[in-house]
């Protein structure tokens, strides 16, 4: 989107190069291999079957509680 | 800040803090509307039971499939829908869609928050000003500026600001409730009949569902730049069905319960007799806070969509002066209270017809094509070396996914007329097979078009194939 801008190595002057060497240096750190970042975990599948489990039962129970 | 993928220590909201800030943003006046109108096609069992469910199924959807990306990247929430649409496709739904949407919900809740001060002042001042008076109007505006002064502080300001308001609104919202029993005892509250329901009583619930699906749906477009501040995609989902479901529900429920006993889903119009002066009047000041949590939110969540997809014209804009940009069109719409608020349920409905398969796409996008994996230096490169430049930034498979699933909805339940097809509630309403269609339409055009032509970038990451795009 509005951010692609061509990787240059240099010689840009103004915000363009700064932003340019901010983002290039954000890049390379989050894509370090000693990178740490809670984030980055994907969400357990155990979360996503409680998710699924609890919409299933109480849509149940409440089904069973206006019928 | 907001262009650049979030590193570890910008990320602000642990599983407190989040939570709160989506209980501020779950309490909300248009939570009693939504109650209100459950109330027009079932009672009080079948209102409860069609706000939780639809609740959890909406809200769910919407915690999956727009929540996670952004967290798990730090990513900018419409950025990160380019890998579905395209760099340009995802833009076209920034500037086409979501902004015109947020647009409306900011001169909606404005609005509330003008009609809930002006009955309050009527009350302690004894003056008659009317639901679509000048003070409503001025009111509505005192609302824009104030949520402009907190937006301009940042996200930070908006941390404290839940933390005071989140608390406090939980307890009016249950105080709230106490005092509807107080009035009415539960078996007055089973007996009152629905204001204006169809014959068919299936249909009835199922159309309760539907609307309520329809609001958590509604989290779609603003609860993404927010998870993005989370610490954890733990965090972002539970968080946002604790706030967005649990405390938004417990609101629909009050306005449902309030619209079935006492003849109205707005609590301005009830809470000073019931409440008294006093109590009264401090409740409507928290309910009218409620709305100001809400609009900053939206409106924050909204301009950094807006600045992103701008491109190098709205880098230059200050933070300033584009969220008080976006506040001029409902700083005019707001003189018209009328024309908005009395079509509030066409607006909620005509924008889950676009929001319903928008999930369903990006959901299957994410999860299943993706496989919940980014080339994050993807979103940032040119168009021409970017995996997710499709078509010239365009994936025509997404919006004929998303054309589908309109079509879907439209033709199973009519926005305006709310004539329904006999399929609607043996589908368990509209929303649901949009959902569904618009992200099996994608799934199966990205397998059989779109992954054959080598567009979009639809292999891991470091594998040889992924490794030969790059050459």
């Amino acid at each position: 989107m509005g951010k692609q801008r061509e990787m240059q190595g240099g010689g840009e002057a103004g915000e363009s190069q700064s932003f340019e060497e901010r983002l290039s240096e954000r890049l390379s750190l989050l894509e370090s291999p000693d990178y740490s970042d809670p984030a980055r975990k994907d969400i357990p599948a155990l979360d996503l079957l409680l998710l699924t489990s609890m919409i299933v039962v109480v849509s149940a129970i409440l089904v069973w509680w206006v019928v | 800040m907001t262009d650049l993928p979030l590193v570890r220590h910008e990320r602000i909201w642990g599983p407190l803090d989040f939570t709160w800030v989506n209980v501020g943003l779950g309490i909300a006046t248009w939570g009693f509307l939504f109650g209100g109108s459950t109330a027009a096609f079932v009672g009080a069992k079948e209102g409860i039971a069609a706000i939780l469910i639809g609740n959890l199924i909406g809200t769910a959807i919407v915690a999956l499939a727009v929540c996670i990306p952004p967290t798990k990247y730090g990513l900018e929430q419409y950025m990160s829908w380019s890998s579905a649409f395209g760099p340009t496709g995802a833009r076209a739904i920034v500037w086409g869609i979501i902004a015109l949407t947020e647009v409306g919900w900011a001169v909606v809740l404005a609005i509330m928050f003008g009609r809930a001060s002006t009955n309050a002042a009527n009350s302690v001042f004894g003056t008659e000003a009317g639901p679509n008076s000048g003070l409503v109007v001025a009111f509505s505006l005192f609302a824009i500026v104030i949520s402009w002064i907190i937006l301009v502080r940042g996200p930070v300001y908006i941390k404290w600001f839940n933390r005071i308001v989140a608390p406090g609104l939980i307890v009016v919202t249950v105080l709230m409730l106490v005092l509807i029993f107080s009035q009415r005892s539960w078996g007055d509250l089973l007996a009152a009949e629905p204001v204006s329901p169809f014959d068919n009583h299936l249909l009835n619930f199922v159309m309760a569902v539907e609307f309520n699906v329809a609001g958590g749906l509604g989290w779609l477009p603003i609860i993404g730049n927010l998870s993005r501040l989370a610490t954890t995609q733990r965090v972002a989902v539970w968080s946002t069905m604790i706030g967005c479901c649990g405390a938004y529900s417990l609101t629909c429920i009050v306005g449902l319960l309030a619209a079935l006993s006492l003849g109205s889903s707005d609590p301005t119009v009830w809470m000073i007799p019931l409440g008294g002066a006093v109590v009264g009047v401090l409740v409507l000041v928290f309910i009218a806070l409620a709305n100001i949590t809400s609009v900053v939110s939206i409106v924050y969540s909204t301009c950094i969509a807006l600045r992103c997809a701008g491109g190098e014209a709205f880098e230059k804009v200050s933070w300033t002066l584009l969220t008080g940009a976006f506040f001029v069109i409902p700083a005019i719409v707001v003189f018209f209270p009328a024309a908005i608020y009395d079509n509030f349920f066409k607006f909620v409905v005509v924008i889950t017809v676009v929001s319903a398969p928008l999930a369903g796409i990006i959901f299957a996008d994410f999860f299943f094509l993706r496989r919940r994996e980014f080339d994050l230096r993807g979103f940032f490169v040119p168009k021409s070396r970017s995996p997710y430049s499709f078509w010239s930034g365009v994936n025509p498979a997404a919006f004929v996914a998303l054309i589908a699933g309109s079509v879907v909805y439209v033709l199973l339940l009519n926005p305006y007329s709310l004539e329904s097809a006999g399929l609607f509630r043996f589908l368990l309403g509209a929303s649901i097979p949009s959902v569904v269609v618009g992200g099996g339409v994608h799934y199966l055009l990205t397998k059989l078009v779109v992954l054959p032509r080598g567009k979009g970038g639809y292999v891991r990451p470091g594998s040889s194939a992924h490794a030969r795009e790059d050459e």
